[in-house]
């Protein structure tokens, strides 16, 4: 594998560097080579062997004169030797610089030339000496001989013949250079020096000057014809004739390989030159990709190209809108200058594996401004791997901020399926994962639970503080509900203050599982009894939760939440704040409240409605008021409690034509005991519930029917409850004081139980409070509720209103009230509620009580 | 890549065209072409006579001669400090020191006479026996000899290295600054300035027909005829062949008491032949060379030229003969620097 790579980047390198080196090196060879001989060179070189062998000549000439004393000064010779020595050193310098080949021919025939000319320089100074001998030895020998004639006896005539002609011969013919003159010069020599011993004293000096003279001319110029011949510059001792040759076809030789390669260097040239038009085209179509792939470069997406080792090497615009890095500052750093610092180190790592293996990474990366800022980004990152795919060598990554997308898809996802206001998941995620967990998990058999959730009085809250305040309540339930449960399941918030609470996988047994889920909802309800602190009170709740088991598959979506909706009423029902399970004798009570709501409907055709009389007594027990009580009578049913068809009333509206229907019937009622000395003080007393109270034409209504009817207004008492009060507090006050203008009469129903405050109870136009009967009922065994009792009664009365109180039963509350100062009082010790004939029996019978009393 | 790959071909075949178009107009000498170069004429005796005059001026670099003479005056050559060139070659004193033999390095005598310096540079070679081919190798030797400086070049380059004003003015002349070779070259190229042109004989025979008077005119005759013209001819009047000394007497078994220096070229080349072989000393400026010969027998010209006819020609001259051919002799006194040599 390295194996394979090691080549490719040799095969790469080879393509880069070595091809172009070897292009280059051959040109520089051809080149090289196509030069022909420096002509300078070839000058001093050809001149240097001509002037060589011209000086041979002349050399040789030269002695020739001399030797026939032609010339008497040897300067000649000397710088004719000199310049030849001069020209050897030269040869060899030409030698030694690669002007002149250096094969053995040329070697040998240069060591041949300086020898040669060493041989000519030792023969010339030879020639010279031995010349200058001759010369003067030729000048004295005939001197000599004449001297040694003289020196002769006079008689001895044939030895003067004889010297005389055999050395004046001799000199001759030395002189003639013939070789028949040696013989002769060396009789005469022989010659002289057998004579000289029988010369006379005198002649014998003489006779021996002549043989030295003799004897030189003949020692010196027996060499000299060799002499001349090695000066001369004959065929064997001519100098540098062969080298001139020899460098002559050397010259040629390379003329001619000048010339060819002259042609394959014009070839090359012509091949290059074609290649580099080829290139040409071909970077111009390069440079118009380039061109293309830069428009390319600057688009919508911040793009951020690095080296291999990661130093970024180029931005585009986008890069520099979205980072906020000039190009300057991103150019050279590494892409650590956009790190967030919110992702780990193993994200990167895994990232740089994969841009390892797989040569591309796309993801969402949070990345940050140059301000600081982070955002998120959709980034790609591919790995420009080179030709031959052995390395990476950049890397290219394109990325978009994605934050504003991203939100969206954020916000969407949210507002599909989260509730806004308190972020928990709507009915939507809801059913959806109630869908889920019914139908698919490992855990089919156990059972789950759903909690439905509603705040008791959230309403109230909502109409005293204002929504705002309610939202807190909502998002601080929200909180604890997400407290209270596991991280698997589920809080979800249906509507208004309807809250679901999914828990899953609870136990496989119906009953642990619904033990479970009893004290999970325990828990919620503990947690959401919890005093609420906000911003400048405190607010107590309560909750009432139904709870619904499920199995998967056993039921649908709807029917599990149904049932826990209904669970949940069932809860309310039992006056709130309490737990209760769903179970199949609900779901019968459920059917019956829809049968009932119908027989609801037909009652007030069927004029099935009666009304009930209570009476209200004094300390006295005079009767002071009587409280209208609504009485259904069913064919079928009997007698129908209040209790049981009032709630279903107001939850359907029939609440409102039914109130209407008793406002009318008790006005008709004070106007017929108008003329009844024993009814026509009394002051009835009608409920009015919020429904009714609330709808626009109310005080219409009331005028309306106080006219139909002529009844007195002042003897008409409206009871309100504190829920109605509180329902619409500025609507209720403008209502009461209108109607308080008619001369109609307000009591306060079921004072105590609700959450009336001072504030308001001074703003309404009250004649009456109304204590409750369950504290009324506990005077005497609860000490905190006969409290209560003292304190409303005090209240009441400090603020100018009358107090009575219902639930009266026996003579020690009577006396308790009466003591705390209540003077006003109902119930059974004085009267249950009857119908108007058992009612005005009543009255008649009391009267006669009075009566009796007083008599 | 591409780009850059394709501009290196651009560039590539730029050059092989600009190669290819510079070696077609690369002019190529033709043989045919090439003119004889001019060559020594070797005709110099237009006058037929055998000795010519010193030419007036030498065409020398002066800054080379200027250096050459500060050397020359250098004791620093000498390994002591003590002898320069100037100490042997007096040029108030004929280009020698009278002596028959100079004293050298610490007081040691040479083995031979001192031959002049002035026209040194026409001899053909240098010292009695030839053994320096020119004035630099002359140099080489007597800075060597320890007779002579006995000094090494290293030693005298480091010495002369150290003068601020020889690093200045080599450097002008020299890229080497003061080296061996340009030591030798300026020394060289200073003596071939010795030169003494236009002495009496030169204005003669320079055709000036009123230089000589009758009898050194009668002098220069007899030299001829007497054959001294032999050897001593040429523009040093000798100086540019060997000869023996003692050819028709032998004058070493006359004179006996036979010394190394006496075998002469045979100590050069060891051939037989040429034992008791000199140099042909030059004439020029003789009267001022005493005393005479390599061994310096000789200490007046009278003499000298009795023992040159002795041995060399085989006569013995009469005393008028003698002083004739001194009267002669007496005209080679050149002019050194525009004055006589003394």
């Amino acid at each position: 594998m390295t194996g394979i790579i090691q080549i490719r980047i040799l095969r790469k390198k080879f393509r880069q560097f070595i091809l172009p080196g070897l292009a280059a090196a051959s040109l520089l060879f051809l080149f090289i080579k196509a030069q022909p001989v420096d002509p300078d060179t070839y000058n001093s070189l050809a001149r240097d062997l001509r002037e060589l062998q011209t000086l041979d000549i002349e050399l040789g000439e030269a002695v020739l004169q001399h030797h026939y004393k032609l010339l008497h000064n040897y300067d000649g010779v000397a710088a004719i030797m000199r310049r030849m020595q001069t020209l050897s050193t030269a040869m060899a310098k030409h030698h030694k610089n690669g002007s002149l080949p250096d094969t053995p021919e040329v070697i040998r025939e240069l060591s041949i030339v300086q020898q040669k000319i060493e041989l000519k320089t030792a023969a010339l100074e030879e020639f010279k000496s031995n010349n200058a001998l001759i010369k003067n030895s030729l000048i004295y020998l005939p001197r000599t001989v004449d001297d040694l004639l003289a020196a002769l006896p006079h008689n001895d005539l044939q030895g003067h013949e004889q010297f005389e002609l055999m050395l004046r011969y001799a000199l001759l013919m030395v002189i003639n250079q013939d070789s028949r003159g040696y013989q002769i010069l060396k009789e005469a020599i022989d010659m002289i020096g057998r004579a000289i011993p029988g010369l006379p004293v005198h002649a014998k000096a003489q006779a021996n000057l002549a043989l030295k003279h003799t004897d030189i001319i003949f020692e010196n110029e027996g060499g000299m014809h060799n002499l001349l011949r090695q000066l001369s510059s004959s065929q064997e001792s001519r100098v540098g004739t062969r080298l001139e040759q020899l460098y002559l076809d050397y010259y040629n030789e390379q003329q001619h390989s000048a010339t060819r390669y002259r042609a394959l260097l014009f070839l090359a040239a012509i091949l290059m030159l074609g290649y580099g038009i080829y290139a040409y085209y071909r970077i111009r179509e390069e440079e118009q990709q380039l061109r293309i792939a830069a428009t390319a470069f600057e688009t919508q997406e911040g793009i951020l190209i690095t080296d291999r080792n990661h130093r970024i090497i180029r931005v585009n615009s986008t890069f520099s809108r979205l980072t906020g890095f000039s190009p300057e500052e991103a150019i050279g750093q590494t892409p650590e200058l956009l790190k967030s610092g919110l992702h780990d180190k193993e994200f990167y790592t895994r990232m740089w594996e994969d841009i390892a293996r797989e040569k591309y990474w796309q993801g969402e990366i949070r990345s940050r401004r140059k301000n600081g800022e982070i955002y998120l980004a959709w980034l790609t990152t591919t790995a420009v791997v080179s030709n031959d795919d052995s390395h990476v060598t950049h890397y290219v990554s394109v990325f978009s901020d994605i934050t504003l997308r991203k939100q969206a898809e954020e916000q969407i996802h949210q507002l599909a399926f989260y509730d806004p206001l308190t972020k928990l998941p709507n009915r939507r995620l809801l059913v959806d994962r109630l869908r889920h967990t019914m139908t698919a998990g490992s855990r089919k058999l156990d059972h789950g639970a759903i909690l439905f959730i509603d705040l008791d009085n959230f309403k109230v809250l909502n109409d005293t503080r204002g929504h705002d305040v309610g939202d807190l309540l909502l998002i601080e339930t929200a909180r604890r509900l997400q407290e209270c449960v596991r991280g698997g399941d589920t809080v979800a918030r249906l509507g208004g203050d309807e809250f679901i609470v999914m828990l899953s996988g609870l136990d496989q047994e119906a009953g642990l599982a619904a033990a479970h889920a009893k004290s999970a909802g325990e828990k919620i309800r503990e947690s959401l009894g919890q005093t609420y602190r906000f911003r400048d009170f405190e607010h107590h709740s309560s909750c009432s939760i139904g709870i619904s088991l499920f199995r998967a598959n056993e039921i649908t979506v709807d029917d599990l939440l149904k049932r826990a909706d209904t669970a949940m009423y069932e809860a309310k029902a039992s006056g709130r704040n309490a737990l209760r399970f769903f179970d199949p004798t609900m779901q019968i009570a459920l059917e019956n409240r829809a049968l009932l709501e119908t027989d609801l409907r037909r009652a007030l055709v069927q004029k099935q409605f009666k009304l009930f009389y209570q009476i209200q007594v004094n300390a006295f027990n005079h009767p002071i008021g009587v409280e209208v009580l609504l009485r259904w009578m069913n064919p079928v049913r009997g007698l129908v409690s209040p209790n049981e068809f009032i709630p279903l009333a107001e939850e359907t509206g029939l609440i409102v034509p039914i109130g209407l229907w008793v406002l009318e019937t008790a006005c008709a009622q004070i106007k017929a005991w108008e003329t009844d000395p024993l009814a026509s003080d009394l002051k009835l007393a009608i409920n009015v519930s919020a429904r009714q109270f609330h709808q626009p034409e109310f005080v219409e209504q009331v005028r309306h029917v106080l006219s139909n009817t002529g009844a007195i207004p002042s003897r008409l008492k409206l009871e309100l409850t504190e829920s109605v009060v509180l329902d619409n507090i500025n609507d209720t006050i403008a209502k009461m004081h209108e109607l308080k203008q008619l001369g109609v009469q307000f009591s306060l129903d079921d004072f105590g139980t609700g959450y009336s405050s001072l504030s308001y109870l001074t703003q309404l136009p009250l004649d009456q409070l109304k204590i409750d009967r369950s504290f009324v009922h506990n005077i005497g065994t609860k000490l905190t509720d006969a409290v209560i009792v003292q304190t409303i009664i005090g209240m009441g009365n400090s603020l100018g209103m009358e107090v009575i109180a219902e639930g009266v039963e026996t003579d020690a509350q009577r006396e308790f009230l009466k003591h705390a100062g209540c003077v006003a009082y109902q119930g059974y010790l004085f009267g249950k509620p009857v119908p108007l004939e058992e009612f005005e029996d009543l009255l008649l019978s009391s009267s006669f009580a009075r009566d009796r009393a007083k008599a | 890549m591409v780009r850059k790959s394709g501009g290196l071909v651009l560039a590539l075949a730029g050059l092989a065209l600009c190669l290819a178009v510079f070696s077609f107009w690369y002019p190529a000498p033709d043989p045919r072409e090439l003119q004889d170069s001019s060559v020594i004429d070797v005709v110099t005796e237009s006058e037929q006579e055998p000795i010519s005059p010193i030419p007036l001026e030498m065409k020398l670099d002066a800054r080379k001669v200027a250096l050459g003479r500060r050397l020359f005056f250098d004791t620093r050559l000498s390994s002591d400090g003590t002898i320069s060139c100037a100490y042997c070659h007096k040029l108030d004193h004929g280009g020698v020191d009278g002596l028959p033999r100079s004293f050298g390095l610490g007081g040691k005598e040479a083995n031979i006479n001192t031959p002049t310096v002035f026209n040194s540079g026409f001899n053909f070679r240098q010292f009695w026996d030839g053994r320096a081919a020119t004035l630099e190798e002359h140099v080489d030797f007597s800075k060597k000899n320890p007779c002579e400086m006995g000094s090494s070049w290293d030693e005298v380059i480091a010495k002369l290295g150290k003068d601020a004003d020889y690093r200045r003015d080599f450097g002008a002349v020299y890229r080497e600054g003061p080296g061996m070779v340009s030591v030798k070259d300026a020394i060289a190229t200073f003596e071939r300035s010795l030169i003494t042109p236009n002495g009496k004989f030169d204005r003669y025979l320079r055709g000036d027909k009123q230089a000589l008077s009758k009898e050194e005119l009668a002098g220069y005759q007899l030299f001829k005829n007497l054959g001294c013209i032999s050897c001593h001819q040429g523009m040093n009047v000798g100086g540019n062949m060997y000869e023996k000394l003692g050819v028709v007497d032998d004058y070493f078994a006359h004179r006996g008491n036979l010394r190394e220096a006496d075998l002469g070229r045979y100590n050069v080349t060891g051939i037989e032949d040429h034992r008791y072989e000199f140099r042909v000393p030059t004439l020029r400026n003789v009267a001022l060379t005493a005393p005479y010969f390599h061994d310096a027998s000789a200490v007046t010209l009278e003499q000298a030229v009795a023992i040159m006819g002795k041995y060399q020609l085989g006569v013995n001259l009469s005393a008028e003969e003698i002083s004739k051919v001194v009267k002669f002799l007496n005209t080679l006194t050149g002019v050194y620097q525009g004055e006589t040599a003394k």
